[in-house]
């Protein structure tokens, strides 16, 4: 019983410090707490966006492939995805860092010719997610 | 095994994810400082990030964590080695942006720990490490426990309709199904009867994570759960949370029940203090999380309905939500590309639907949906040809999106040269869904 009651102060105690207060980081609102290694894991609790999107590379036959899976890119512009004027969908901003870090570390350039897209979603409940369509950011000769 | 072997076992198994993670935080902290979008961060942050203050850090860390690791009742070792962590943690937040939370599984297990060892210290049993398994078991199955509550709390019944991990397999994998990996994501996200029930199993076995606290049996289902949980989500999205997988695994395992402390009158478990001091701990949570609730919800109405409401567009014919699109990620429509610009925007989607066409656009000032229909209106638009209507809609002003209206108009008129513009519309749109 003794072992169990300190257990149930220790979590109460945990419960209490992170929740009661979160704030705002350069990645979103309310994504902190006071302190390590207090948090709520709040992360992906909220509402649902109805929109994704991914960036991808697309090539003249229209067919889309992971950007990692080239192993080098000359592009028309630098892949830079928030000052994109294709920043507006929902996305994971450290994924399309991660994205953008990986082109500009891989240059060089090849024979094949892509399109970097971002590939728009849909999602909606009890549906299958649909793809409401592509906006190219740059134009890239890449090698596989 | 006697008490010391499963505490011993335990508690080298958690010296070593601590050690682990300083490692890792030495080079995530690095990297988190090369990509940071500023230099402007303050003097703490500067200095744990430097190359001097995380290799003291990491090196003063693991010392602790091993010196730790190596006998009972290390109180001021563990203390070290979690110093350690808050430091390298809190300079990375602040560099990334954003707390990264597969990191903080030892620090939280470490820290329940180290409460039992100072639960211990009081009861002059400074070797006891009973409290520190129990401490340890508490704080990851509440970590858990929160994350559940967190879903409801934030989400509500729309985080189990499934959208969000379909939303969240899209967002992160891009469904290519060029593997047979990514092959099982595009299958999860295009079956949302699956999506529905790994949300709602998301949310009950993280809230059965409280099982931690419970009898041998219970612990290892909730830890079974977890793990599988963890497991399915790497599948999904290529998201591991290997250090909290393997403490589960630890604290999770069915080891023989713990010697059970003597209770003692005086201390924060005797009922007289333990009773009032739950409730005050029990009062003080509900009420930060139903604030925080709040706050999020304050926050979300007003990114989604912003004071002022919407900004100016030409109404559509019936006032109505847009009918649901026939056919979305057509390539063409008539002389409309997707993908190519005009005007200095970007056709990013071109739809058909029920009443007519669709074109989306984006560009600086933002998203805008142009509604080409037929369907007669009480309505008319500035771009309108005749009859046949040129709607838009998006968070746009007017002189936003004139040029790009007059743009389109153009288009169809060249394209309609001599031609009915509805029947056009419709022979697009034919040739559109029957390709």
């Amino acid at each position: 019983m003794s072992s169990l009651r300190f257990g149930v102060l220790c979590a109460l105690g945990y419960l209490l410090v992170a929740w009661i207060a979160r704030f705002d980081l350069a990645r979103g609102t309310q994504i902190a707490s006071l302190i390590y290694p207090f948090d709520t894991f709040s992360m992906y609790s909220t509402v649902p966006e109805r929109q994704a999107s991914y960036l991808l590379a697309r090539d003249d036959r229209g067919q889309v492939h992971s950007i990692t899976s080239y192993d080098a890119f000359d592009c028309s512009v630098p892949i830079d995805t928030k000052e994109s004027i294709c920043n507006e969908s929902p996305t994971i901003q450290y994924l399309d860092d991660d994205t953008a870090n990986y082109v500009q570390t891989h240059p060089g350039g090849g024979p094949q010719r892509v399109e970097i897209i971002r590939r728009n979603w849909l999602v909606e409940a009890g549906e299958p997610p649909r793809q409401t369509g592509d906006c190219v950011i740059a134009e890239c000769r890449v090698s596989p | 095994m006697t008490d010391r072997s499963i505490t011993r076992t335990l508690r080298i198994g958690l010296a070593t994810v601590v050690a682990l993670d300083l490692v890792a935080y030495f080079f995530f902290v690095a990297d988190a400082r090369a990509r940071a979008p500023s230099t402007d961060w303050n003097w703490l942050v500067g200095a744990v990030s430097s190359m001097p203050g995380r290799s003291l850090l990491m090196v003063v860390g693991i010392v602790g964590a091993v010196s730790f690791g190596m006998r009972p009742g290390r109180l001021r070792s563990g203390a070290v080695a979690l110093g350690a962590l808050v430091l390298l943690s809190t300079a990375h937040t602040q560099l990334f942006g954003s707390p990264w939370r597969h990191m903080f599984f030892s620090g939280l297990t470490l820290l329940g720990w180290l409460a039992g060892l100072a639960l211990a210290r009081s009861r002059e049993q400074p070797e006891d490490e009973v409290f520190a398994a129990t401490g340890s078991r508490a704080l990851l199955g509440a970590a858990y426990f929160s994350a559940s509550i967190s879903k409801v709390l934030y989400g509500g019944l729309a985080w189990i309709d499934g959208t969000s991990i379909q939303a969240s397999v899209v967002n992160q994998t891009g469904m290519v199904a060029d593997t047979w990996l990514n092959g099982y994501r595009v299958w999860a996200a295009h079956s949302p009867g699956i999506a529905v029930a790994f949300a709602v199993a998301t949310i009950v076995v993280e809230g059965l994570g409280i099982g931690m606290l419970g009898g041998r049996r219970l612990r290892a289902v909730a830890a079974l759960g977890l793990v599988g949980m963890h497991f399915n989500i790497f599948l999904l999205t290529g998201i591991m949370y290997g250090e909290s997988m393997f403490l589960l695994v630890l604290f999770g395992w069915p080891f023989r029940e713990l010697t059970e402390p003597e209770p003692r009158p005086g201390g924060v478990l005797d009922t007289r203090i333990f009773k009032p001091l739950v409730a005050v701990l029990a009062v003080g949570w509900l009420g930060s999380m139903a604030y925080q609730g709040a706050r999020y919800h304050r926050w979300y109405a007003e990114e989604t309905d912003p004071p002022g409401g919407s900004p100016a567009s030409s109404p559509r014919g019936d006032a109505g939500e847009p009918d649901t699109p026939r056919r979305t990620g057509i390539d063409r429509l008539g002389p409309f590309v997707a993908g190519s610009d005009l005007a200095g925007w970007s056709l990013v989607a071109l739809d058909t639907y029920a009443e007519g066409l669709r074109l989306t656009a984006e560009g600086p000032p933002g998203r805008v949906v142009f509604e080409l229909t037929c369907t007669p209106s009480e309505h008319t638009s500035p771009f309108d040809l005749g009859d046949a209507h040129i709607f838009h809609e998006g968070p746009v002003s007017y002189d936003e999106i004139e040029s790009l209206g007059d743009a389109i108009r153009q288009e169809i008129e060249r394209a309609t040269e001599g031609r009915d513009v509805c029947e056009s519309w419709r022979a697009w749109a034919q040739a559109a869904e029957s390709s």
